[in-house]
């Protein structure tokens, strides 16, 4: 598919909010059902479907009533019956994450490290259904937003506590050193926990968002100052390239100083930061355009990094209401009225430009509009591994 | 390129061969196969690659690829400019048994055609041993779209490792008539491949490859 199109079977279902994983995506509908499709092959669907997760799960002869549904067509998602309203998604390669309105959090599918499947909890390798990860036993631990890397997945509680699982081997979790026996890995990394702020605690913060690029972890502040961990081999951290080390715990980020930061997003190599005054930074890896801006040491044809955020070009002023990473793409939400844009890799067509266009985009460009696109507001833009999405308001003339 | 203390034979032609594709694709499984270019293996740290020199023996003489396997800098999601640097021929390797490992070729692609210009590309779908997979050909379509060359292998079963060798070869010789003579020894199989399934899977993919890729474009505005 080469340009924007409506998902099938959810035309006359209202869309609070769509997540895109490595080949799977999952959207919230208004009345809080979950629906997905995609690739099911490790259980990122939570739902039954043909394919080797479900022949694993019936192998072993565990609850596999009910009859199976096709993974490329969008299909309810049933949750165990402790589950309140579901009211947040996130989806990362193999995983997707639901928060619910009593602060719980349910997940499933698994996470993969550089050797294959991770597991999805220190006991189960891969989750087939909706399974409760995160039970807050008072207020202060209830979890009020939830997002998901390409392997990992941060929660923000009520009393302002991070907590942290996946796969953590490039520092994204923030609470665990490089090196580790398989075994203890497993018990470390699959278990959500909380991750220790130091002084980002004592400079009395107090995080109010949190965001995620593929390998790499956010969180936001209210007074605009960020913090950040995880992958940072191309400067996408903000952090200088001069080590190539992940960073394993939370560091507050300099050159996002003064800025006032108000939503952080990345993808592979990446990070894209939303101001308050609506403009978008950028900083990373510059390779096939994503960061959205040219100039002195940004090459889109090289391998360096960019770890000095510079501002995204190209938007005209337009104000940002929102913004989107995942693998060499961004994309954000801006204008009045609101408009999708998207930039950088295009080769899949996820920069929805049509038919024989997949090249690369360096500068912000406005989504190409279809006869049933055209005259919406756009509510918000997702990307996946392959793919994107993205909600749209009513058609208005 | 061979790392020091690699010496090709007087005579024979050596290529640089890139191996890429994401982590628990089997690529480090596949390499260790080829028995002598295990023994003769030689690890550089500052990149993080392991070259294994892997000789095989065509109607024309000799020749060898000095195979670049990473040893796990695919964690790190993609690979620098350095390890694919000189490489003038590849291999895109993705699991059959998980698509999600299919979602980044072509990102390997593009990488490696960036640095490495005009060079001759193999896709490998390995773990075709495990019954029941889920890549049914006709859903791997993106090298389809890029012309590449695409193989079913099984890198414990030995099933079709020469392979992706002998159309390399082919590419970098400039003789399509170019054939091995010799059988290499490889690592004794550790599975037996299903040859009837696997048979209809290539059957498959041949009626795949001859339908037209799917074109439903949406109506732009004007």
């Amino acid at each position: 598919m080469s340009a924007a199109r409506p998902a099938p079977s959810l035309e006359g279902t209202q869309v609070k909010q769509v997540a895109c994983g490595g080949m799977h995506t999952a959207v919230l509908a208004e009345t809080g059902t979950v629906f997905t499709t995609g690739v099911n092959d490790e259980g990122a669907l939570g739902r039954k479907t043909g394919g080797a997760a479900w022949e694993a799960e019936e192998k072993a002869g565990r609850g596999t009533s009910g009859s199976s549904g096709d993974q490329y067509s969008w299909a309810p998602v049933q949750f165990p019956e402790e589950a309140g309203t579901i009211v947040q998604l996130s989806a990362g390669d193999s995983h997707t994450v639901a928060l619910d309105d009593e602060g719980q959090v349910f997940a499933w599918g698994t996470f993969r490290s550089d050797t294959g499947v991770f597991g999805f909890s220190p006991t189960t390798r891969i989750a087939v259904l909706p399974t409760l990860v995160l039970e807050p036993t008072k207020t202060a631990e209830q979890v009020i937003k939830i997002c998901s890397g390409t392997d990992h997945v941060l929660a923000l509680r009520r009393d302002g506590t991070v907590m942290s699982w996946g796969a953590g081997f490039m520092g994204q979790l923030g609470r665990v050193g490089s090196r580790m026996t398989q075994r203890k890995a497993k018990a470390t990394q699959l278990q959500p926990a909380p991750l220790s702020l130091g002084r980002a605690r004592t400079k009395a913060a107090h995080i109010v968002d949190l965001g995620a690029g593929n390998y790499s972890s956010f969180a936001v502040t209210a007074q605009g100052h960020v913090w950040a961990w995880g992958l940072n081999n191309y400067g996408q951290l903000g952090f200088s390239t001069e080590k190539m080390e992940p960073v394993l715990s939370p560091q507050l980020v300099s050159a996002f100083e003064g800025h006032d930061v108000v939503e952080v997003q990345g993808g592979e190599h990446h990070t894209l930061a939303r101001t308050k005054d609506g403009k978008i930074l950028s900083c990373g890896r510059a390779t096939y355009g994503r960061l959205g801006r040219t100039g002195e040491g940004v090459d889109p044809h090289g391998d360096a990094g960019c770890p000095e955020p510079g501002l995204v070009q190209g938007l005209d002023d337009a104000p940002v209401h929102s913004v989107s990473g995942g693998g060499a793409v961004s994309g954000c939400v801006a204008g009045e009225p609101p408009r999708a844009y998207f930039w950088g890799f295009g080769t899949t067509n996820q920069l929805g430009k049509g038919a024989d266009d997949d090249g690369d985009e360096l500068l912000p460009l406005k989504l190409r509009e279809t006869v049933k696109l055209q005259h919406r507001s756009i509510l918000q833009v997702a990307i996946g591994g392959q793919h994107a999405a993205l909600i749209a308001g009513p058609q208005q003339h | 390129m061979a790392l020091p203390g690699q010496n090709t034979p007087e005579g024979v032609p050596d290529f640089k061969l890139v191996l890429v594709g994401d982590g628990g694709t089997g690529k480090t499984t596949f390499v260790k196969r080829h028995l002598t270019g295990e023994f003769e293996k030689k690890y550089e740290p500052t990149i993080g690659v392991e070259v294994h020199p892997l000789d095989f023996t065509t109607n024309r003489g000799k020749l060898r690829f000095y195979c670049w396997d990473t040893a796990g800098q695919e964690k790190f999601g993609g690979l620098r400019d350095g390890y694919y640097i000189h490489g003038q021929c590849a291999i895109i390797m993705f699991d059959v048994t998980s698509r999600l490992t299919y979602k980044n070729v072509p990102t390997w692609h593009r990488d490696l055609c960036r640095v490495c210009e005009n060079i001759p590309i193999v896709l490998c779908g390995n773990k075709v041993d495990v019954k029941n997979r889920q890549v049914k050909p006709k859903q791997v379509t993106f090298h389809r779209k890029k012309n590449l060359q695409y193989h079913e292998i099984s890198a414990k079963s030995n099933y079709n490792y020469e392979k992706p060798f002998l159309y390399l070869a082919k590419k970098l010789v400039g003789d399509q008539n170019l054939h091995f003579v010799e059988q290499v020894a490889l690592a004794p199989p550790e599975v037996q491949i299903d040859h009837a399934q696997q048979a209809a899977y290539e059957q498959q993919l041949q009626t795949a490859m001859a339908q037209p890729l799917p074109d439903e474009d949406e109506e732009l505005a004007e």
